[in-house]
């Protein structure tokens, strides 16, 4: 009876193993394709398609790090998804701050009516915003997409900010007000600090958000210097994808900065959605 | 002293007024402004008409309208069942918290996090006539299943459908993995000394478990198979051969910047609001009645 149940377990295993692996290959393997076709070169790729390079010829990622100005459409995105995310979360936890913590009228309805503004998507509103946006001079510009996707990503921030920074005991505020501390000090000195681990899921998530972002930043930013990577990588797959391995490697400088940042925030990420999730 | 209680009373105002400007600014008007336009026959010149109801009938009474808005049904229908189911028997799989279960979620979860553009030009390549899948099909003696997937007319929305269940599944495993961490463990162990096969569980104890969890993620990706499938069909097909795989973004998207018929583009947004609202009451409606 032992011996059977134990291959009994060691079969069940083996099948867990087994879909779970099944699972994983078309992942893996676009990872694995994108990587070694980058590093051929058209004929070499045309004769092998699947296997390894012979040799890692780096000069296709040189060609679009340079003369196809990737350099130029990262920097953008840097740029434009750096601020975005400062702004989000800035803007957000402040909002956050004042709905969890204080009392005006009118706090639950306007929280409501924010947090509402979620069903509403880009797509919905981009032809008056693209008006509005070239009245304003903003088209073309960091600012203006800055704005649109901080005004986007404000809803979901505020929710999960208020939620967090309620659990905040309201006796440590309490306790600091005493001593004589005003709101926006107590705001920098207890709430934030206590709220890292939601501060930095939360980044991350807008991060992932913004910058894989291309119809707002496809409208909004039409000339070619203010490319973000996505805008770059999609209008780069129109115009070169008969040069398979140069496509490739677009994508793989593209794929990589994505890749890495969630490779290291994995824990935080995680563990963020877990909570969120499990709390409902 | 007067000073500082009008301080008090106004700041909250201030913490919350650049959050609220911005929302008015770039969600209110221009949501305003779409519905207004939307009676107009406006082509994005500043003259312009008041046409009333006129886009609208023409869109309800035109059979490319339906036709689109049924490739977004097709999705929905389809590619949500298809995620919970995955994302179930993947959830159960790892609770079970064989060797290197971590590294395997992790891995489910590399598409949501590579952009759609990615995901999209990668499986093109995966797609083509010669690529990967046809190749592998091939292989296992489908020989007569190998078109050129996405410029098949017949086809090509299948094809984007499977890549968007592709990127979705990691999230919904991660969702229902969740879920079951944070539950008590107890209820799976008793089942287990019960007895209880690998099916029984899922189905009397694993889902009633994950209802909750299962319905906000029903209603967060019809949400996102009606709002958020644009770059899957411009990186990948373009809107397929002819309209085969037109989503009502990409309708708007053509409608409005293609053929410059702003003003019913702005009907079509309005009717698309609209849609996605009427699902997502519907669906909380199910949710609520249930509890």
């Amino acid at each position: 009876m032992k011996g059977r149940s134990t291959i009994n377990r060691l079969l069940s295993r083996f099948l867990i193993h087994f879909i779970l692996v099944t699972a994983s290959i078309s992942i893996l393997f676009s990872l694995y394709y994108l990587s070694i076709n980058s590093f051929k070169t058209m004929d070499e790729y045309s004769g092998n398609r699947f296997g390894l390079p012979s040799a890692l010829n780096v000069s296709n990622v040189v060609k679009v790090l340079t003369i196809f100005n990737f350099g130029i459409y990262f920097k953008n995105s840097l740029i434009i998804s750096g601020i975005s995310v400062f702004l989000t979360v800035f803007l957000g936890s402040l909002a956050a701050y004042a709905f969890s913590k204080m009392n005006f009228r009118g706090r639950d309805t306007i929280f409501f009516a924010l947090i509402a503004t979620m069903l509403v998507s880009p797509l919905i509103l981009l032809i008056p915003l693209f008006v509005q946006m070239r009245n304003f001079h903003l088209v073309n510009t960091f600012t203006g997409v800055i704005l649109i996707y901080t005004t986007f990503n404000l809803p979901l921030a505020v929710y999960l900010l208020t939620k967090s920074f309620r659990s905040i005991p309201n006796s440590l505020l309490d306790a600091a007000k005493m001593d004589g501390c005003g709101s926006l000090y107590i705001y920098y000195k207890i709430i934030l600090p206590l709220s890292k681990p939601l501060l930095a899921t939360l980044s991350i998530l807008v991060l992932l958000e913004v910058w894989n972002e291309l119809l707002i930043a496809l409208i909004f930013l039409p000339e070619e210097d203010m490319y973000t990577l996505m805008i770059g990588i999609a209008s780069f797959q129109g115009k070169y994808f008969v040069d398979v391995p140069l496509l490739m490697s677009g994508l793989f400088l593209t794929t990589i900065p994505m890749l890495t940042v969630y490779m290291f925030a994995q824990r935080y990420f995680i563990k963020g959605l877990f909570a969120g999730a499990v709390k409902g | 002293m007067a000073k500082k209680t009008i301080f008090r009373n106004i700041s909250p105002y201030l913490y919350i007024l650049p959050v609220v400007l911005l929302t008015i600014f770039i969600k209110f008007y221009p949501l305003v402004d779409t519905f207004y336009h939307s009676f107009t026959n406006w082509y994005g010149t500043p003259v312009y008409k008041f046409v009333g109801l006129e886009n609208y009938v023409e869109y309800f009474s035109s059979q490319t309208f339906w036709q689109v808005l049924s490739h977004n049904i097709f999705i929905i229908v389809l590619g949500i069942p298809l995620n919970v189911i995955l994302g179930l028997i993947l959830a159960t799989l790892l609770y079970e918290k064989v060797f290197a279960w971590r590294y395997y979620q992790s891995i489910f979860f590399i598409p949501t996090i590579l952009s759609i553009v990615i995901c999209g030009i990668i499986w093109s390549y995966f797609l083509q006539l010669d690529g990967i899948i046809n190749v592998i099909l091939r292989l296992i003696g489908l020989g007569k299943l190998t078109p050129d997937w996405l410029a098949s007319s017949r086809y090509s929305l299948w094809a984007v459908l499977m890549v968007i269940v592709w990127r979705d599944f990691g999230f919904a495993t991660l969702l229902f993995l969740a879920g079951l961490l944070g539950a008590d463990p107890s209820v799976f162990d008793a089942a287990r000394i019960d007895g209880a096969s690998w099916f029984q569980t899922l189905r009397y104890i694993t889902v009633p478990r994950l209802k909750g969890i299962i319905e906000f993620f029903v209603v967060i990706t019809t949400w996102a198979y009606f709002n958020c499938l644009f770059n899957y069909v411009y990186v990948m097909t373009g809107g397929g051969p002819g309209y085969a795989t037109v989503v009502m973004e990409y309708y708007i998207y053509k409608e409005g910047f293609g053929f410059g018929y702003m003003g019913a583009a702005c009907a079509l947004s309005v009717v698309l609001f609209a849609i996605t609202l009427l699902f997502a009451s519907v669906e909380i409606h199910f949710m609520e009645v249930e509890i």
